[in-house]
């Protein structure tokens, strides 16, 4: 399969104002470093390292699945995949976006406007948010097809009658004439699809379609991103997501972060089979089997998210690990191959990594 | 069942909204929230309520509580919810604002919302404390101790009693919410969605802390969430809600791996990772409309079993196994 | 208390707390508080430094203070100074600058300790002085006279504490009443609400600036009467962005759960809800104070003001504008004018940047 995307080395920091946070050491932490110093309001701020050295690659052809909780640096990853960080208080420190060869971090404004939208889509979250209240439909999904300079007026609206019709919307005629609090928060969701497909884009960007949808519903855009791939070729999925259960029905490869790093990637049904960093094991536990019942308790994980502006040292995840050692407070383990395209970032897997070797 | 069983029993309890019709009448539209539900939790178990966003399943909570908030909108409730009380059941919609007022330590309420069920200016410690001063007469020495007491119970440092809610993360803003609910010793709380915005790892902690406490303070829980696969998990008993109504009820496993009712049926296929076990899923028709006639099943519009009967008569909720009722003409014994 | 199980010991800044010490990392605005608290409380004593009762006077062995009793020029048998006629007796109050120079030319035991700039705001200096009025700038006359012959600064000065003090006070209650009206209006909403309302928007269709002009033509109105009218007119807009605040913070659950653990209605206002929305409305005060400061300035520019001879910034700028070739009439009370104003808004910058910060931010 060819790398329709590759990512390397990304680095996302936010720098935040220490008196809005609940940390008070804010003078060890300031960010001191020579090379971005130039940029005024950095100074004196706290960095938050949202996303730190990320590197992975999305084939084309792919549903890849992100999942990991808040403050993981899922969605920062994703947005920076089309340059989508507020500046300030973010900022994109190093690395390399390469999407078809060129990296989308060092195109200029215009040539942004060209990979949004027409070769990278992105849906949403919030559907009700994304919309704007104030526009029909129509306009809406016009705005986005008339960037494509070929199409007159009456291809534009054919053309959004069958996007319409692709999402799943059974009378796209009188949708077309409402306004978004019309509709009802799927409806809305599948609009937002059918704007992101409207100029065929080779890379949707799925940042937790589902989440602030009813059960049901989320099972049909789910089904619905699912026939989508299936009836385009060469398109790939990113899809973000808190819910393993998501990312089990329709991934072909996941990624684990937690604390703006990979913590393991893997196809998707070796990584839910043998689990092998124990956070994605306690991740998966978390998750009440959906075919049984017991009314025991959930193995869940135990203590918190660590905050994103103090993280402990080593092993991010290692005040969390049943099976932390000495070694997992000192010092922070490396990316580990563990057969091809598997990889953790756990100590308890480098010896296997040298006798592979 | 047995009468003296429950900690608290709603009968035929129908709650509408009225909403303002245009700025200069008070005039109003009605929208029917809550339609002619009964139902009964049974003293120290949990009962599970599940439902889609806007059924109604927010409202029963908030009119056991008589927590409307008004001016925004009227309410109008009918029918009963019978607290029992010291072997007396009291009707909560018929006391007085005053008596209300004192009864409101025996049901105790957890949001869905962590950040801003925490006054923000207040500290972790005077949160917990508030409860114990209107509803104890505990002195301050005694409450800061039980204030220390429920701190340790759910988990949260005891150094952290003077810090405010801004300092703490959605979890553990959620542990000081139910320390706060358990300080004026409760019978019955009501979680509404107590999980749902928390992170899945958070989650499991958060049901497991429930699970504990019920046994250590033997209490009774009404578990609300729009997600099944929650509530299977910790309930005892599981009533489903659509559309206002209640169209089926009974043990959570009955519920679970046999349920009758074929929107039951759709919520459970629906839950991510589920796999089904050579069974007829009913499919959906998508994007109807969910308009309601007062005579016709809520569910007909969705439901692909759907024949005349179902647009002519609404079901009723009728028992169909032993302790398994279900609002279907398709599921009858 | 030595049983107790448990020790704490963590503290955490309170909310005020974090943003008093974001509000004092912007300097201007933390500055611009220092100075302006500083002139007011300097202003608030200002007899001390400006004005023509002495502050000490001693005369034939006895002790006076005529800071706080007035005593005639009897009482030293004073003779009048004025440039015309030098040998009358001297009627009516002390002249304790005239005194002092008395004092100093007989050499006895006896002497006058005057305040630090010894001209009183209503005082006519045209005995003393030579030229008709207004004088110009001079080194005893730091902003020269008026066209009454009275002190510029010194006048200044008294109309820097009375426009500071009006404005605080009208801000104080108007706020009071607004946060009182808004927080019950918000609260318990309903019929309630929609009757407040209406009563409101009625009230406040009315043209205040007429009606104002209206009665104060008909009685002369004093600094009570000024104060009570403005606040009477000014509370509306107050109530308005209260009531709008309480019911967001009603609808929160917090509310909720204060009510639900069996909190009274007034506790439930008064201890929830009322910190809580007054937050936002902090950062009004500054721009309501520079509002208060403003109109009073132009009542009195207009006439319908505080009664002559009171000392005030709007009846200097008037004169000014009546005789444009006098500079330091129309400049120094704009001038003072400008530099206070220009210190509140600072401030209010400060407050709001504290309070309700909207960091910039944008996307590539």
């Amino acid at each position: 399969m060819n790398k329709l995307l590759e990512i390397d080395n990304l680095k996302v920091y936010f720098f935040v104002d220490p008196l809005y946070t609940g940390f008070t050491k804010s003078n060890n932490n300031e960010f001191k470093s020579k090379d971005i110093i130039e940029d005024r309001w950095i100074k004196g701020k706290i960095p938050v390292k949202a996303v730190d050295n990320v590197s992975f690659d999305i084939f084309n052809g792919e549903i890849l699945g992100i999942a990991g909780e808040s403050g993981s640096g899922k969605s920062v990853t994703a947005h920076s995949i089309i340059n989508l960080i507020p500046s300030p208080p973010g900022k994109i420190l190093s690395g390399e976006i390469l999407y078809k060869g060129k990296d989308i971090l060092k195109l200029s404004k215009n040539e942004l406007k060209n990979i949004r939208g027409k070769e990278i889509g992105m849906i949403f979250q919030e559907p009700s948010v994304s919309l704007n209240p104030v526009l029909k439909i129509k306009s809406q999904i016009f705005e986005s097809l008339m960037l494509d300079k070929k199409l007159n007026k009456k291809d534009i609206k054919k053309k959004a009658l069958t996007l319409l019709a692709d999402v799943g919307i059974t009378n796209p005629e009188s949708s077309l004439n409402s306004y978004p609090h019309q509709l009802s928060g799927g409806m809305k969701q599948r609009i937002m699809i059918a704007i992101a497909l409207s100029r065929n884009p080779s890379l949707l960007i799925a940042d937790e379609p589902t989440t602030s949808l009813d059960v049901t519903t989320q099972k049909q855009i789910i089904d619905l991103l699912v026939n989508i791939k299936k009836s385009r070729t060469d398109f790939s999925i990113l899809l973000i997501t808190h819910n393993l259960g998501l990312i089990k029905q329709i991934c072909d490869r996941v990624i684990i972060m937690y604390g703006g790093k990979i913590q393991e990637i893997g196809e998707m049904k070796k990584l839910f089979e043998n689990p092998l960093h124990p956070y994605t094991e306690g991740l998966v536990g978390c998750f009440p089997d959906p075919n049984s019942i017991s009314t025991e308790r959930i193995n869940g994980i135990p203590g918190n998210i660590p905050d994103a502006i103090d993280y402990p040292s080593g092993c991010k995840f290692h005040p969390r690990c049943k099976y932390a050692m000495c070694l997992c407070k000192n010092i922070e383990p490396e990316l580990f191959l563990i057969e091809k395209t598997h990889f953790v970032r756990c100590h308890l897997y480098k010896v296997n990594n040298i006798t592979d070797e | 069942m047995n009468d003296n069983n429950y900690i608290i029993q709603i009968k035929n309890l129908c709650v509408s909204y009225l909403t303002e019709k245009n700025l200069f009448s008070l005039k109003s539209d009605k929208i029917v929230a809550v339609n002619d539900v009964s139902l009964d939790i049974t003293k120290g178990t949990t009962t599970g309520l599940v439902g889609e966003s806007g059924c109604g399943k927010s409202t029963i909570a908030k009119a056991m509580l008589r927590l409307f908030n008004k001016g925004l909108n009227d309410v109008e409730i009918k029918g009963d919810i019978n607290l029992l009380f010291e072997e007396n059941p009291i009707n909560i919609l018929k006391l007085s604002k005053k008596e209300m007022r004192k009864l409101r330590k025996h049901i105790q309420i957890i949001f869905q919302d962590p950040s801003s069920s925490l006054n923000p200016r207040f500290t972790v410690g005077k949160i917990i404390e508030e409860p114990l001063i209107y509803n104890t007469s505990l002195n301050k020495k005694e409450r800061i101790e039980k204030v220390l007491f429920l701190l340790e119970k759910v988990g949260i440092s005891l150094d952290k009693y003077s810090s405010y809610p801004f300092e703490f993360s959605g979890g553990q803003k959620q542990r000081i919410s139910i320390a706060r609910a358990l300080a004026s010793g409760p019978e019955l709380i009501i979680c509404d969605e107590p999980v749902s915005s928390l992170d899945v790892s958070i989650q499991a902690q958060i049901i497991n802390l429930l699970m504990d406490l019920q046994k250590d303070f033997n209490l009774s829980i009404l578990f609300i969430s729009h997600d099944i696969s929650v509530v299977k998990q910790i309930s005892r008993n599981i009533l489903v809600m659509y559309m206002g109504k209640i169209i089926e009820s009974g043990e959570a496993g009955k519920i679970y791996f046999n349920s009758m009712h074929p929107y039951t049926k759709l919520l459970i296929s629906s839950i991510p990772g589920y796999m089904l076990k050579n069974e007829t899923v009913i499919p959906q028709i998508e994007n109807a409309e969910n308009t309601h006639r007062p005579s016709a099943c809520s569910f007909v519009s969705r439901c692909s079993l759907a024949q005349n009967i179902c647009n002519e008569n609404e079901p009723r909720l009728e028992e169909i196994a032993d302790n398994h009722y279900a609002a279907c003409f398709f599921c009858r014994k | 208390m030595t049983s107790r199980k448990y020790k704490i010991n963590s503290f955490s800044p309170s909310f005020l707390k974090r943003r008093w010490k974001k509000f004092k990392k912007i300097k201007r605005g933390y500055y611009s508080l220092i100075i302006l608290i500083l002139l007011y409380f300097i202003s608030l004593i200002l007899p001390v430094f400006i004005g023509n009762s002495a502050l000490f006077v001693r005369y034939n062995g006895k002790y006076y203070f005529p800071l706080f009793k007035n005593f005639s020029a009897n009482e030293f048998e004073q003779h009048s100074r004025n440039i015309n006629n030098s040998d009358t007796k001297l009627e009516g109050e002390a002249n304790y600058r005239w005194l002092k120079q008395e004092f100093d030319e007989k050499g006895e035991n006896n002497f006058v300790i005057l305040s630090l700039y010894p001209y009183g705001p209503n005082e006519n200096l045209l005995d003393e002085m030579e030229g008709n009025p207004p004088h110009p700038p001079s080194m005893q006359h730091i902003f020269g006279t008026d066209d009454r012959g009275r002190d510029v600064l010194s006048r200044l000065a008294y109309g820097f504490n009375i426009s500071l003090s009006f404005s605080i006070i009208v801000t104080f209650f108007t706020f009071l009443f607004g946060f009182i009206f808004g927080a019950l209006l918000g609260y318990y909403g309903g019929k309630f609400d929609f009757l407040g309302l209406r009563l409101i928007e009625i009230w406040s269709t009315l043209p205040v600036i007429y009606i104002l002009i209206i009665i104060s033509s008909i009685i002369r109105p004093n600094f009570f009467w000024l104060t009570l009218l403005l606040i009477l007119f000014g509370w509306v807009g107050i109530t308005y962005y209260i009531r709008g605040e309480v019911y967001r913070e009603k609808a929160k659950d917090y509310t909720m759960a204060a009510v639900a653990i069996g909190a009274s209605d007034l506790k439930v206002i008064f201890k929830h809800i009322m910190p809580n929305a007054l937050i936002p409305v902090i950062s009004f005060v500054p721009f309501a104070l520079v509002g208060y400061i403003t109109s009073l300035v132009s009542l009195d520019f207009l006439g319908f003001g505080l009664p002559p001879p009171t000392p005030s910034w709007g009846e200097l700028i008037s004169q000014g504008l009546k005789n444009t070739q006098y500079w330091w009439l129309v400049s120094a009370p704009l001038g003072a004018q400008f530099f206070t104003l220009l210190m509140i808004v600072f401030i209010g910058e400060g407050v709001r940047e504290a309070f309700d910060p909207k960091p910039f931010s944008r996307y590539k």
